[in-house]
């Protein structure tokens, strides 16, 4: 009985911690949004981020697209083995790049790299009173720290996202046609008869999602921080942690509205 | 401005975090171009007070004037303006640093298109030069002292020739010759500038050198105001316990 009890009051704190939360990030999203309304974007600061997701990101996002279509065609290729199937290699890995491993494994790439980084500047920006300075300057800090991250996050992880595939492409002709034996021209085939643009435009629009959710998390994180060097560590973490998990449960309901699955 | 209006007038200010109530009723008016000290003791209400003027607090109840005009009511235009007037030097300078020296200097002045870059520029090495850091343009506010820290925080705050300048506990940290340096930069600065100052501290000597009035917010109230020589001259218990550090009295904080 007690045990059930203890359970259900663990339960009960949760539930409202993970309320309160979704609600700070509703708060916060409003601000960004009037923030943006009133000040509008600083482009300079939205190409210096852009620059600095993008192009910093971009190795790490080859490396592993890379790998993951190296070794998802090569276990592609064992199942499909098994009944002959090898030829559907080169479209199988296609659609799963662009429709889920591309956009989901590039948010989860950009997340442990730039959201991090976002949410710890942010909140050591906020424990020296760095933020507050802007304030005092009257330069409004969501404008000049906030709006440019979330934006240039939003619009920069559909093409680190299409670059994860397009890598993962490569490496998958590549196993496919030296190390299974397949053809070429029988993967290209194949990818041509069943991937369609709805498949790459699908991806492209959950990158877009999952780029907006990682940084408006990882800022809120950071620029709500407090309680010194520990607090920082504490917010990076849950930035990084809740961005992931946001992403793979949007992932689910994007794919069942934009797939129509 | 017109002449009987306080630079900056304070009434009734309350303000709570929670069950802690920090500033309670207070009441100050700050002449033009004075410096006033406001002394107390840690966790006094000091810097919640000094955050009210820029309105990075708001307040429970209570009003702040600035030259008559509500600081309250303020919306986004009026405040900026007034903000762009206002030099804040916080307790650890608050330098960005991912800038420069120089860049942090510069920074307010191309923020609110005061001058061309260039003429920035010139401005920035000129008042690193007033604050004594003629070298300090290109570094890493990371490589620079506590003291440099500071005097490039209030070359920063003075960028845009401000009316009001904000010291939130301008010693702190500083050992003491380094402490009186400051103290000559923020008088040299406010005989050059002609600023209304408010300075936040719980040193005493700086509140005697420096200031025209002191307050001395006790509890969160503001227990007594005057002259460092009127304040020196009370009889009041809790004044005199402040200024000789009598642990009986400090302890009632």
């Amino acid at each position: 009985m007690n045990v059930a009890v203890g359970t259900l009051d663990r339960l009960g704190s949760w539930l409202i911690e993970a309320t309160d939360a979704v609600g700070q990030m509703l708060r916060f999203q409003t601000q960004v949004w009037r923030a943006a309304t009133r000040h509008g974007i600083r482009w300079g600061e939205t190409m210096e981020q852009a620059l600095e997701i993008g192009v910093r990101s971009s190795m790490v996002i080859i490396l592993t697209g890379l790998f993951t279509g190296l070794v998802f065609s090569l276990q592609i290729a064992y199942a499909f083995g098994l009944f002959q199937a090898e030829a559907l290699i080169g479209s199988t890995v296609v659609l799963s790049l662009t429709r889920e491993l591309g956009p989901v494994l590039a948010g989860l790439m950009v997340t442990g790299r730039a959201g991090s980084a976002m949410a710890t500047e942010l909140g050591t920006m906020r424990i020296t009173e760095q933020i507050d300075a802007l304030h005092a300057m009257g330069v409004p800090p969501m404008a000049y720290l906030v709006i440019p991250r979330v934006l240039a996050t939003t619009v920069m992880l559909p093409l680190l996202a299409a670059l994860f595939s397009f890598v993962g492409f490569v490496g998958a002709h590549a196993v496919t046609t030296t190390v299974i034996g397949v053809s070429s021209s029988t993967f290209f085939n194949q990818i041509l008869n069943n991937v369609d643009l709805l498949d790459i435009w699908g991806g492209l629009i959950k990158a877009m999602v999952f780029g907006y959710l990682i940084a408006l998390i990882s800022t809120q994180r950071g620029f709500t921080a407090r309680g010194g060097a520990k607090g920082v560590g504490l917010r990076t973490t849950q930035a990084v942690v809740v961005a992931n998990v946001s992403i793979l449960i949007a992932d689910y309901f994007l794919t069942v509205v934009i797939f129509n699955v | 401005m017109s002449d009987g209006v306080p630079a900056i007038r304070i009434r009734n200010l309350q303000k709570s975090f929670g069950e802690n109530r920090v500033l309670e009723n207070v009441n100050i008016d700050v002449e033009p171009g004075e410096i006033l000290i406001v002394v107390g003791l840690s966790g006094s209400g000091k810097s919640v007070l000094l955050k009210h003027l820029i309105r990075l607090i708001e307040p429970d109840s209570g009003s702040i004037e600035i030259e008559g005009a509500d600081l309250l009511a303020m919306d986004e235009q009026p405040l900026n303006q007034y903000l762009q007037n206002v030099g804040m030097v916080f307790q650890h300078a608050a330098l960005f640093d991912s800038m420069s020296t120089g860049q942090n200097i510069m920074f307010p002045i191309l923020e609110h298109n005061y001058m061309p870059p260039d003429q920035a520029e010139a401005r920035a090495r000129e008042l690193l030069r007033r604050v004594r850091m003629p070298d300090a343009f290109d570094r890493n506010p990371a490589d620079l002292s506590g003291g440099m820290k500071k005097r490039a925080g209030l070359a920063r705050g003075l960028a845009l020739g401000p009316k009001f300048v904000y010291f939130d506990e301008p010693m702190a940290g500083l050992d003491m010759v380094t402490g009186v340096v400051i103290q000559d930069l923020i008088l040299e600065t406010h005989r050059e500038f002609g600023y209304t100052g408010v300075v936040i501290t719980h040193h005493w000597d700086m509140a005697q050198r420096l200031g025209d009035r002191v307050a001395l917010l006790w509890n969160g109230r503001i227990h007594a105001t005057g002259t460092p020589a009127e304040l020196e001259s009370s009889t009041d218990r809790i004044v005199q316990g402040f200024l000789n550090r009598d642990p009986s009295v400090l302890a009632e904080a």
